[in-house]
Order: C-alpha cells, then sequence, then structure tokens
C-alpha cells in the first residue's frame, strides 16, 4: 500500500494521457493499492479501462469511451 | 441401472470399424482349435446372442429388466474379462478387456458373473480410442480454465493478483508505456519511486 495525495494521482492521470510520464509510471500506479479508499477506487478503475472498454488500435491502453472516463476522473480530482 | 447397456446399444457408439474388428477377432476365434465358445461366428452375428446369454436371460431374477441389446462387438479371445469394482459382474457395471483396449458396459442379463468367467459376445465394447479424444478435449478444457482462473488469481493487474499488488515485488501483467503509445507487458516489477531500488524486467510483451 502507497500513500498518494489527490493532486498527485491527479499529475499521475495528466501524464499518462499527454505521453509525459516515464514507461512504468503508469504500471507502478494501477499496481499498487492507495491508502486513500476514494483514491484507490479511482485506481482499480483506471486499471480496469482496458478490460471495459477495450482498445481499438495496437498501442492504445483503451479505446476513446475509456479515455473520456479517464479525462472525467483527471477533472473531478482537479476540482 | 439395467437399461444403461441398451442405452449404449441403441446410441449406437460404437461404429463399423468396431464391427469390423469384431468380426476379424471372431474368424480369428474359429480359426483356432478349442477357442473360446461364445465367440463362435455363429453365436455372434449382430442380429442374435449366445447360448450362454440367453440361459443367463432365463435365469435372470425375477423384476430384472431383460430387455434385448444390441450386440454390436466382440471381446477378442483369449482375452478374459475385467470388471469393476472387483468381484461379479451385474448389468450396467462397467467392464474392460484385460488390456485395457476395449470398455463397456454389461447388458441386462448379465447377473454375477466373476471376472473370470467369458462374457463372450454379449456386451458392447467401445474401443479406448473412441472416449480418449472427447476425455483429454474435457481434461484440456478443465485444466485451461484452471490454468486460466490460477493466472487471474495471481498474476492479474489492478491490484487483485496476490503476486502483482505491492510495492516490493511484483509479477504479473502490466502496462509499458503511455496512453496512446504502450503495450500489455507480463513483468517483474521490484521496489517503487519511493523505495531505493525501482527495477522492472519485461518478460513479454503483447
Amino acid at each position: 500500500m502507497t500513500r498518494m495525495s489527490k493532486s498527485e494521482v491527479a499529475e499521475q492521470l495528466d501524464s499518462f494521457l499527454s505521453g509525459r510520464g516515464e514507461s512504468w509510471d503508469w504500471d507502478d500506479f494501477v499496481s499498487v493499492k492507495i491508502d486513500d479508499p476514494e483514491l484507490d477506487r479511482i485506481r482499480v478503475l483506471c486499471a480496469g479501462l482496458p478490460t471495459k472498454y477495450p482498445a481499438q488500435k495496437k498501442g492504445a491502453y483503451c479505446n476513446s469511451q475509456g479515455f473520456a472516463v479517464l479525462q472525467s476522473l483527471l477533472e473531478s480530482l482537479r476540482k | 441401472m439395467c437399461s444403461a447397456g441398451g442405452e449404449y446399444g441403441s446410441d449406437g457408439i460404437t461404429s463399423s470399424q468396431e464391427q469390423e474388428d469384431s468380426e476379424e477377432s471372431d474368424r480369428i476365434s474359429a480359426a483356432q482349435p478349442g477357442g473360446n465358445p461364445n465367440t463362435d461366428p455363429s453365436a455372434t452375428t449382430p442380429s442374435s446372442r449366445s447360448t450362454q446369454a440367453q440361459q443367463q436371460d432365463a435365469t435372470a431374477q425375477p423384476g430384472t429388466q431383460t430387455s434385448t441389446s444390441s450386440v454390436v462387438g466382440t471381446m477378442p479371445s483369449g482375452k478374459p474379462l475385467s470388471s469393476y469394482p472387483s468381484g461379479s459382474t451385474y448389468c450396467g457395471d462397467f467392464v474392460c478387456s484385460s488390456d485395457g483396449k476395449q470398455i463397456g458396459i454389461a447388458p441386462p442379463y448379465v447377473q454375477g458373473v466373476r471376472s473370470d468367467e467369458s462374457l463372450g459376445d454379449a456386451l458392447m465394447f467401445v474401443p479406448v480410442e473412441k472416449l480418449a479424444a472427447p476425455l483429454a478435449g474435457a481434461a484440456a478444457k478443465l485444466g485451461g480454465d484452471l490454468a486460466a482462473k490460477a493466472a487471474e488469481a495471481f498474476f492479474a493487474r489492478g491490484g487483485k493478483g496476490l503476486l502483482n499488488s505491492n510495492d516490493f515485488f511484483r509479477i504479473g501483467y502490466g502496462w509499458q508505456g503511455s496512453a496512446t503509445a504502450g503495450s500489455n507487458v507480463l513483468r517483474i516489477g521490484i521496489g517503487s519511486k519511493r523505495l531505493p531500488i525501482h527495477i522492472h524486467i519485461t518478460l513479454w510483451k503483447f
């Protein structure tokens, strides 16, 4: 279990979507539980996107609906 | 239980190949002096049953179903019958040849025949090879399902896999790269950015 703040999770999502993150950052983020239950719920949502919204393009994490979910999660974290 | 033999016969599990096999074994039996009398060609035609079988019908216990089963195969001569469980064989019991290459179900008129006695032509046999493929397929499917569930339990991503959800050592499915330029991987992850050690080893990229 790891400790992360709301802003750190938001930064993680943003860097993943924009391609600024390092290659294993996202893997580290979705693999390890977060001590804050609300933030951990977001992490689990993020981890399940490829299953719920399977990618249609090679190299993509999920499809456009999945990216829309990621974007809305990012916006909710920044409010 | 007594109808088991009849069901097998009517379902036509055995094939023309088996009939050819049985006819060949009959020919071999007939050619051997002192061969098994139950495999006499005159008594092993598909439409007739052996004298022994008819005698056993007559001595069947009251209330026992004695409907005629289709005779679709014979035991190769010189190969005594085995039954499971060991001991006397009754209708509906699973039986097999001593070489284990044929299995069958005892028909209704078999009532307490010992395993060292010949049941002659009155059983319906299925070569083991005929059952091996579907059994192997079912076993493979079961094995595949178990393997998939085990993989899910141990290696699933998102903190669900037992071996794939901690900060120190993770092995399982993961993601390498960004949202639009990455790939699914099977990897080992050791440590994290918060720890002094932080290593990832990609085992498989797909």
